[in-house]
């Protein structure tokens, strides 16, 4: 029992790197992504009891970064209701149809991506986790995480201005 | 065959690697060496991919926040269903957590913000902590005290005790101190002709006990008491071995 926790803790502290990259990749500010990590592994801890050995402890914390960052979202959406929520999506719409007047950087393009198939890209193409297991951590059908990963993707090669045809 | 842009993706992303995919694999194989259009848009996947692995790459190089170490290895707080339990969140908070390994820069601000102004507030006669390359050495009354004062002496109106003496596994003697007055702990190490501050933290107890010269180890603050476990190297000198250290001017 103490040994297993003990254990435990040592991969926890193990995926920090990564767990913070995750994080980052949802809230584009290293203080907020970190933030953001701290909460998940209390709320982690305080359900430690849920975890189930033998399944994967990453995408155990990337599910509860997730909901963590979900919760944060509406939190800031109640906070200023000024914002229209839909303000992510006209940009791409913007960056896209300009391209490829304006190469940009990967982390740009990358902020660039609507919250659902940025999450799904983070978690296929950044952390390397396969469609099933994405949609495990997301709680949706793979083919909704296939079909995010299809268009983040053809938005990320517009944006970088780098795959002719692909769109 | 019509192949679409998600099954190439797939293929690209090691979606098609299990044993039910081998028909489709086979086809979608067949079908990239007879067009190069499509195997040239499975490269494209393949290096968007790789592009992506360096996606906030500063992330996996930083090093991990202390805070976030800390929250790792905390005391799981809720739903402890029995005692075995209990104890084992007890056992796991009470052991030390995960020490950053290099003595930097940024340990010597900690170490500011333990207490230097504090410290320098009370103290009369000269800062005993001044801060040279990005490192926090001894000076003033604390640096005579570690090169003269002997454990368990305390010379009129000297502000400064003296705890464990030993040698480092790197060689350099190290010797904890304690500041009555501005009631901190501390660890110096001697390299280079100073003593380097290699742990400060705030302490009661210790300051208060009339007869607490001779420290022992567990009467230290907790990060001062790990710095010396982390540092020493086999038995702290008892006094034969302290006076021939000082007679060597701590070399």
């Amino acid at each position: 029992m103490e040994s297993s926790l003990k254990l435990l803790q040592d991969q926890l502290v193990a995926l920090l790197p990564r767990l913070r990259r995750f994080a980052r990749s949802l809230t584009h500010h290293a203080a907020d992504a970190d933030d953001l990590v701290q909460l998940a592994l209390e709320r982690a801890l305080q359900r430690i009891d849920q975890w189930r050995a033998g399944t994967r402890l990453d995408s155990w914390m990337f599910g509860i970064i997730h909901h963590a960052w979900i919760d944060e979202i509406r939190a800031r959406r109640r906070r200023d209701r000024v914002l229209a929520p839909e303000e992510a999506g006209e940009h791409i719409a913007d960056a896209a149809s300009e391209a490829p007047i304006q190469r940009l950087s990967l982390e740009a393009a990358f902020a660039q991506l609507p919250e659902e198939q940025r999450v799904a890209v983070s978690l296929v193409l950044v952390e390397g986790l396969a469609y099933k297991e994405a949609a495990a951590v997301l709680e949706v059908p793979i083919g909704t995480v296939t079909s995010r990963i299809a268009r983040g993707r053809a938005t990320l090669s517009a944006l970088l201005g780098g795959a002719e045809g692909a769109l | 065959m019509t192949i679409s842009d998600e099954q190439l993706m797939a293929y690209a992303d090691g979606e098609l690697e299990g044993a039910e995919f081998v028909t489709q694999r086979a086809l979608l194989e067949a079908a990239l060496q007879a067009d190069p259009a499509l195997a040239q848009r499975v490269a494209q996947h393949r290096l968007l991919r790789a592009q992506l692995g360096s996606l906030h790459a500063g992330a996996l190089e930083e090093p991990v926040p202390e805070r976030l170490l800390a929250a790792a290895r905390a005391q799981p707080s809720a739903t402890v269903t029995d005692l075995n339990a209990v104890r084992a969140a007890k056992a796991a908070a009470q052991r030390p957590a995960r020490r950053v390994p290099i003595w930097s820069a940024l340990a010597a601000s900690v170490l500011i913000a333990a207490g230097v102004g504090y410290i320098a507030f009370l103290q009369r006669g000269g800062n005993p902590l001044v801060l040279k390359n990005g490192e926090l050495l001894a000076s003033a009354a604390l640096d005579r005290a570690l090169n003269q004062q002997l454990a368990g002496t305390v010379p009129a109106g000297g502000n400064v005790q003296m705890g464990v003496s030993f040698r480092a596994r790197n060689g350099a003697y190290c010797r904890s101190f304690v500041l009555s007055q501005a009631q901190r702990a501390g660890l110096a190490c001697h390299q280079d002709q100073s003593w380097h501050i290699k742990a400060l933290a705030p302490t009661e107890a210790v300051a208060t006990s009339a007869d607490g010269y001779r420290l022992a180890a567990s009467e230290l603050p907790p990060t001062v008491r790990s710095k010396i476990e982390e540092l020493i190297d086999g038995e702290p000198l008892d006094a034969a071995g302290e006076a021939q250290a000082r007679h060597a001017q701590w070399r």
